[in-house]
């Protein structure tokens, strides 16, 4: 997290990354995730993403991989929260009996990190409206933590700032907004202009730093599925360190000698086109036809920087309760972070599950269940 | 040769029923610099009430505001006088920081037939990119013709180029993609030309260090004759004027530029 932050302070500041060649240009700027309205932009505190979703799965072979971060606006922490609550209700000497982390410290965990990020006034949960999916969240998170659940048109901006109007036409400064609005439709009057949900001037507001966004915009530069190679290259660069954690061994048809391994190992290899997210662009080499193939090779050959390639990570299965019967499922866990002074993992986490056996799909959308985590605390 | 251009941008919005809670962007005010120097500015708004000005990240000064009122009218007006032609070229200390400016943007993404135009004009060139510049704007200016109302700000590079016809932005939009294709820095730059009409676009690219202008609709360098207002990658970064508001039914917009020279007494 440390070195996605310190990413994209540097991108959108003094690119050093890019001046010592250690991630080509070409890939930051061809991401859909660049906002070239976020140059020059030093949020407060030097954090971007606030609240972080990494998805892990754990592989046959007892490791854990890190399938993709979410640095926009990562869903599902109040997933964890109920189901923790039915599990206690329906066992509670499930959680005498075993040493459970208690991860009911998440709307502290995420007070103080808005709290943490805010430039002085209220802070505002920020939501689309009642008929967005994520609704339920939006507004249990805004309880929780004690933020008013506003709509863009309760906020105003003004030139020294952004305020909060009540029904009596009373003004109030907000330093902080968690929206959770994606950026393109965050204020009309700098990204997509027919927004309807966003609010006129916020953008400008935050620039001036009058007010913090959480999640910063433009943090999709970090998060893209070509950077994602480069994730490791980072935590060196910036850090020193090594990563703990590996990412699934992926290549690059950018660099030759990473053309080269795929041409030859296409059979074993996921191919994802990095414009596209959501599990489409996803293809296996294993699946695809031999004419499939002859176009794919040549669309590869002709567009190298579109494309990644990762080795198929076999993991392992979660056993679920499917109408009674005890069967193995694909499952990943997805693990939020919350940075303030210093990122934090909550001990809990969103455990997702495939309903169908055959499918790597465990998206809520697409008939995915969740289950409850527990993190062993000794 | 220097010259001093007085200007005036005149925008009007109507509405058929009261709009209100109307936050606008404009982008209006000259920038000074090496190439240009502003020498008087004036901004009247209507209705009258007190806008502020910001930069955004391409450094183009914005004014912004927020009339709460009901109003079935929206004017600003942008007027004064701007010295030009001060220089060939404005020096760019910093060149790594514009990596943006050579990479595809939303309305310069290249499609079949850009890359085919491309191929075509393809050259082996070791001349300096404005020179290189130069012949894909004399390329641009042959492919497109110049007819207004067929294309509109949302039109991409590749959808005018497949009509054939368009307006300076999408001469300037053309252009960018072509140069980018090359690796030549490009950038897109809004701002006013001389005499009466709409405002005007085109094309900036890096140089041996320095941004030229280039005026694919005419075929003119980028000198005395242009005020710039605002760049970005692309029209889309820079719109001259954005707003949005509550209510007001339907909406006509105009927009009225005139600049003259300055004759000296």
């Amino acid at each position: 997290m440390k070195a996605l932050n310190l990413f994209l302070e540097d991108i959108y500041n003094d690119k050093r990354i890019v001046r010592d060649r250690v991630v080509p240009e070409e890939f930051i700027y061809a991401s859909s995730g660049y906002l070239p309205q976020c140059e020059g932009i030093r949020p407060p505190g030097g954090v971007f993403s606030h609240i972080s979703g990494i998805d892990l799965v754990l592989g046959k072979d007892g490791n854990w991989y890190i399938l993709e971060d979410n640095l926009r606006v990562p869903s599902g922490a109040s997933y964890p929260l109920i189901v923790r609550d039915l599990c206690r209700r329906s066992s509670p000497r499930t959680f005498q009996e075993f040493h459970i982390e208690d991860n009911r410290n998440y709307a502290q965990l995420l007070r103080h990190t808005m709290d943490y990020a805010n430039v002085g006034g209220l802070t505002v949960v920020l939501t689309p409206g009642r008929y967005n999916a994520a609704y339920f969240e939006h507004s249990y998170l805004a309880e929780q933590t004690h933020s008013p659940l506003v709509s863009g048109q309760d906020l105003v901006v003004e030139e020294d700032g952004v305020f909060l109007l009540d029904y009596t036409g009373k003004k109030e400064r907000v330093g902080a907004v968690y929206r959770r609005i994606s950026d393109d439709f965050l204020d009309p009057l700098h990204f997509r202009p027919e927004s309807l949900i966003g609010v006129p001037g916020l953008f400008h507001a935050y620039r001036k730093g009058q007010v913090a966004i959480l999640n910063a915009p433009g943090n999709g530069v970090a998060d893209d599925k070509g950077i994602y190679y480069f994730v490791p290259r980072m935590i060196k660069y910036y850090l020193g360190e090594e990563p703990i954690l590996s990412n699934a061994p992926t290549y690059l048809p950018f660099y030759e000698e990473d053309m080269k391994y795929v041409l030859e190992h296409l059979d074993t290899l996921v191919l994802k086109d990095v414009a596209e997210a959501g599990g489409y662009g996803v293809v296996f080499g294993s699946k695809m036809s031999a004419r499939q193939k002859e176009d794919f090779v040549a669309l590869l050959k002709a567009e190298p920087r579109r494309f990644i390639a990762q080795e198929v990570i076999d993991f392992q299965d979660l056993d679920i309760m499917d109408n009674g019967v005890r069967v193995p499922r694909k499952a990943d866990l997805r693990a939020f972070i919350l940075s303030a002074e210093e990122p934090v993992v909550w001990k809990s986490g969103l455990t997702r599950f495939s309903r169908n056996p055959d499918s790597f799909i465990v998206n809520s959308s697409q008939g995915g269940g969740f289950k409850d985590t527990w993190v062993l605390s000794r | 040769m220097a010259k001093t251009l007085c200007y005036a941008y005149e925008l009007s919005l109507r509405f058929s029923l009261p709009a209100h809670d109307h936050s606008y962007l404009l982008r209006l005010s000259p920038p000074s610099n090496e190439g240009q120097q502003v020498l008087e500015q004036r901004l009247r708004l209507s209705p009258p009430h007190e806008g502020w000005e910001i930069a955004d990240a391409f450094g183009n000064r914005c004014l912004c505001g927020h009339i709460f009122q009901s109003h079935l009218q929206f004017q600003a007006v942008a007027s004064g006088a701007v010295r030009t032609g001060l220089s060939d070229g404005v020096a760019e200390p910093d060149p790594m920081r514009w990596g943006m400016m050579k990479s595809p943007s939303p309305y310069t993404r290249p499609g079949p037939n850009l890359l085919a135009l491309s191929r075509r004009l393809a050259a082996p060139c070791d001349c300096a990119p404005l020179e290189r510049a130069w012949v894909l704007a004399r390329a641009v200016h042959d492919v497109l013709t110049y007819c207004p109302r067929v294309t509109d700000t949302h039109t991409t590079a590749e959808e005018a180029l497949t009509l054939g016809e368009g307006v300076c932005q999408d001469y300037a939009h053309i252009l960018l993609a072509l140069c980018r294709l090359e690796n030549i820095p490009a950038r897109y730059t809004a701002g006013m030309l001389v005499g009466e009409g709409a405002s005007h676009a085109w094309v900036e690219v890096l140089s041996q260090g320095r941004w030229y202008g280039l005026d694919p609709t005419n075929l003119l360098p980028v000198r005395e004759q242009h005020i710039v207002l605002a760049w970005g990658r692309d029209g889309g970064d820079c719109p001259l004027n954005r707003g949005s508001f509550l209510g007001g039914g339907d909406q006509t917009q105009t927009v009225r530029v005139s600049v003259h020279p300055v004759t000296a007494p």
